[in-house]
């Protein structure tokens, strides 16, 4: 394993092949994990050619005596790491047949000086209760390098046959020494039942950063398995796991494995009072930034609690637009763009231009994923201000998609816009689509109770011209609605609008109407019907926003 | 010869170019390390055949006499 328990491991192994102390090599772990296992089997190598002459008259010697007496005379002249090298030299049902004899102690011995591209001959040969006591005694040693190499050599009848003698904290030891961690997942399946007690075990010893190594290197659906029984540990258990992730620095294990769970252990994970933590959250978002885990980050941001996802929108409003587009696309290949929406929709003002304006986060798929989310989400007070800000040609594409919503959805957009200062943002959008939703929306705008019984009314005194005039030019085709606006705004207490609403639906007032609204440069009518016919006649308020041209509307 | 070719002798193989990256006095160490193991490893497989030989059956260490290199 490419791990730093993987770098120890593989230093450990080079030492006991060279006959000398780990602490004697340290100088070589600057080579990494990789070239140090090389090195072992170039060294392993070379003794086999070094000493094949007397390797050779050994195994000779060997044979002129039956099974049972070869045993004897290896057990007592040969030493087992010599004994060691006779495998593949001795045919392997004589060297079944003489190991069977040998005493587990001995065979244990042997097995630690084993070439383990050797050992696949000759250990599938061997019966289960001759493994087995070696099994036991390699686990009683706690040598799990040994085992670790030992074991892709065996078959999963075998293996199966000899989990018994491994305690549950000593197959994770085990499972985190492994010498090709392409194992893992296929030992992993044997042992299903075993899986709890081994996270249990973890727990009980401290076993973390084998946790996080082993789980880094199986497959996306046993690593969930993991996070899923990891997420089933208390309280207390879970902050031991959370220390030692901040005291090791292994933010991108615990991101890696608690992305990978179910939504339930996903929540869990991140609101475990340890995971709440400030250094906690840093070190999970500092990972995903540092190492472009996009995907994880939005996994677990996607059920975070506050506090997790106000420091990831902070994160995210650092990045440059590389990894901006990064996050993007992951958040579309992972199916989770209304995470993206959400990230963006929180973002300061005047830094969400620089997510919202990336290319990708309001494309064609883009932009109707940010209204499944509003729609999902019942998020139209977060979405309605970030699409205000889009570019204009993306603002029409999710103007397209809101205005293929059903009524129900439209009513439900008005409402929510209506009672979050958004109304104007929704109404801008609502230029945009076809007449259908614009009916919708401006019945409920004019009479919420409609839909929705007593509710706030969406409109009274204090709404501006700009959102008066924004209702009247969305009502030109529909008289209906241009009435019901009439009526409302006399009702709400501003009878002078009412009447320029009115005129909309008898055109030829129009001009009467505007040279006594020209006379009145501060009425609020005034101000409503010059924006209505698009005149200068009266100084306008300062524009919040600029719309786009209107589309050409349909016959009515 | 380089240092690092001090270390491709005593292995009796290229190395992994990441041993590169030592000092030279580091790969001397190594380079003697093998050499050391090596000349043990020997030594270890000639006392046991000399044990083995002792062990086994007077019939028998008769006939391994006869195997080369043990006479």
């Amino acid at each position: 394993m490419t791990t730093t328990i993987g770098l120890d491991a593989e230093l450990t192994r080079l030492a006991r092949v060279l006959g000398t102390d780990p602490a004697e090599l340290q100088y070589l772990t600057a080579v990494g994990p990789d070239a140090l296992r090389q090195a072992r089997l170039l060294v392993l190598d070379q003794h086999r050619n070094g000493e094949d002459d007397l390797v050779g008259q050994l195994a000779a010697i060997t044979a002129l005596a039956p099974a049972p007496v070869a045993a004897k005379i290896v057990e007592q002249a040969v030493p087992p790491q010599v004994a060691a090298a006779l495998v593949g030299t001795i045919e392997d049902d004589r060297a079944a047949r003489i190991a069977s004899r040998l005493a587990p102690d001995y065979l244990a011995e042997c097995a630690l000086a084993l070439d383990p591209r050797r050992a696949g001959t000759v250990l599938p040969g061997l019966p289960v209760d001759v493994l087995l006591p070696v099994t036991q005694r390699l686990f009683d040693r706690e040598e799990y390098l040994t085992l670790g190499s030992l074991v892709a050599r065996l078959p999963d009848e075998r293996l199966r046959d000899l989990t018994p003698a491994a305690p549950d904290a000593g197959l994770l030891r085990l499972a985190g020494a492994l010498e090709d961690a392409s194992v893992l997942d296929r030992l992993f399946a044997l042992v299903p039942d075993r899986l709890a007690g081994i996270v249990a075990a973890a727990a009980e010893h401290g076993l973390w950063r084998e946790v996080l190594d082993v789980a880094g290197h199986l497959n996306d659906a046993n690593r969930g398995l993991v996070a899923d029984l990891v997420a089933r540990l208390d309280d207390p258990a879970l902050a031991d796991l959370c220390t030692a992730v901040t005291a090791d620095g292994l933010g991108g294990q615990l991101l890696d494995l608690a992305a990978a769970g179910s939504e339930t252990a996903r929540r869990r994970l991140v609101s475990t009072p340890a995971a709440r933590r400030p250094e906690t959250i840093d070190l999970l978002v500092g990972a995903a930034v540092a190492d472009a885990r996009w995907t994880e980050l939005l996994r677990l941001a996607d059920v975070a609690p506050v506090g997790m996802f106000v420091r990831t929108t902070h994160a995210v409003g650092d990045l440059d637009e590389p990894a901006l587009d990064g996050l993007i696309a992951a958040g579309r290949a992972a199916g989770l763009s209304g995470v993206v929406v959400r990230i963006a929709g929180q973002l300061p003002p005047d830094v969400r231009p620089r997510l919202a304006g990336r290319p990708g986060f309001a494309d064609a798929d883009g932009a109707a994923e940010i209204v499944r989310t509003a729609v999902r989400q019942d998020s139209w007070d977060e979405v309605l201000p970030l699409v205000a800000g889009l570019p204009e040609e993306a603002k029409a594409r999710v103007a397209a998609n809101v205005g293929d919503l059903g009524d129900g959805d439209l009513t439900g957009a008005a409402v929510a816009a209506g009672g979050s200062g958004g109304l104007e943002h929704l109404l801008g959008l609502a230029a945009d689509m076809p007449l259908r939703a614009r009916d919708a929306i401006l019945t409920v705008v004019a009479d919420p109770g409609s839909a929705f019984g007593q509710v706030t009314p969406l409109l009274d005194s204090a709404t501006s011209p700009e959102t008066w005039a924004q209702l009247g030019n969305l009502g030109k085709d529909l008289p209906h609605q241009i009435s019901s606006l009439s009526a409302r705004a006399s009702a709400v207490g501003v009878p002078a609008i009412g009447r320029v609403l009115a005129t909309l639906n008898e055109p030829e007032k129009v001009a009467s109407l505007a040279g006594e609204a020209v006379q009145r440069t501060q009425d609020i009518a005034g101000q409503l019907l010059s924006r209505l016919r698009g005149t200068a006649a009266t100084p306008p308020p300062p524009e919040p926003r600029r719309r786009p041209s209107p589309r050409p509307r349909p016959p009515a | 010869m380089s240092d690092l070719g001090i270390l491709e002798g005593a292995l009796g193989a290229a190395v992994p170019h990441e041993f590169a990256a030592l000092s030279d006095e580091q790969l001397h160490a190594f380079a003697a390390a093998l050499v050391a193991a090596r000349s043990r490893r020997r030594q270890q497989v000639q006392a046991a055949i000399s044990g083995a030989l002792d062990l086994l059956p007077a019939p028998a260490r008769e006939a391994a006499r006869k195997v080369p290199g043990t006479a």
